[in-house]
């Protein structure tokens, strides 16, 4: 019984989580899960847990139309975005155009 | 418009035409959301002629929109037929050229 009253409240609240916030580790793990090889910052904009900013730098960009580089990304977090993620400015970059963006 | 079928023939027929299209939230004039305006802004500032359709004006529109590019957010910026994207990508193709050369 206090097993179950436990697991309902543990239900609970994940479903609260779903539905109100995601962290940056779980957007990294999202968009790791279908871009493999790709690295990963996001930043919580407001500090609310549903706006971010989130970059990804992969080469699986390389030779694609920025919109079909966002389309990766945004398949990747079809789901958070459904719910938790609210607003999301997102950058794409391969590995070359990352390097340049920093030597300049 | 009255349905899904409608919105879609009329969304159709729009970004067909060759013009340049903004699908926003609000008037060019009068953008009621940040992200639009940014992005009409833009074509302002480098001075493109576009049609911007307001699809706070029709929930059919809103929700069609979103289906035909199966794109989750608004703004959308179609040029000759083709889907460039929302404000992220209009605003980094603008900085770095790649938008100005879709006008030529």
């Amino acid at each position: 019984m206090i097993r179950l009253v436990g697991m309902s409240f543990s239900v609970g609240l994940i479903l609260v989580k779903l539905v109100l916030m995601i962290t940056v580790e779980e957007i990294v793990k999202h968009i790791q899960g279908h871009l493999t090889d790709s690295e990963v910052y996001a930043k919580d904009l407001t500090g609310t847990q549903d706006h971010y900013e989130v970059f990804v730098i992969c080469d699986d960009f390389e030779a694609k139309s920025k919109i079909a580089a966002h389309r990766l990304v945004m398949d990747a977090l079809k789901e958070p975005l459904k719910g938790p993620l609210h607003a999301l400015s997102l950058k794409t970059f391969t590995k070359s155009q990352w390097q340049e963006q920093m030597n300049s | 418009m009255n349905n899904m079928d409608e919105a879609k023939s009329f969304i159709d027929e729009k970004v067909k035409s060759n013009k340049t299209i903004l699908f926003m939230k609000g008037s060019a004039d009068f953008p009621m959301c940040g992200f639009s305006g940014r992005v009409s802004q833009i074509l302002k500032t480098i001075g493109q002629e576009f049609e911007g359709i307001n699809i706070l004006e029709n929930d059919f529109l809103r929700q069609g929109i979103k289906d035909y590019s199966n794109w989750p957010t608004i703004p959308q910026l179609y040029i000759k037929g083709e889907f460039v994207g929302g404000c992220d990508i209009v605003a980094e193709m603008a900085q770095n050229g790649e938008l100005q050369k879709l006008f030529e």
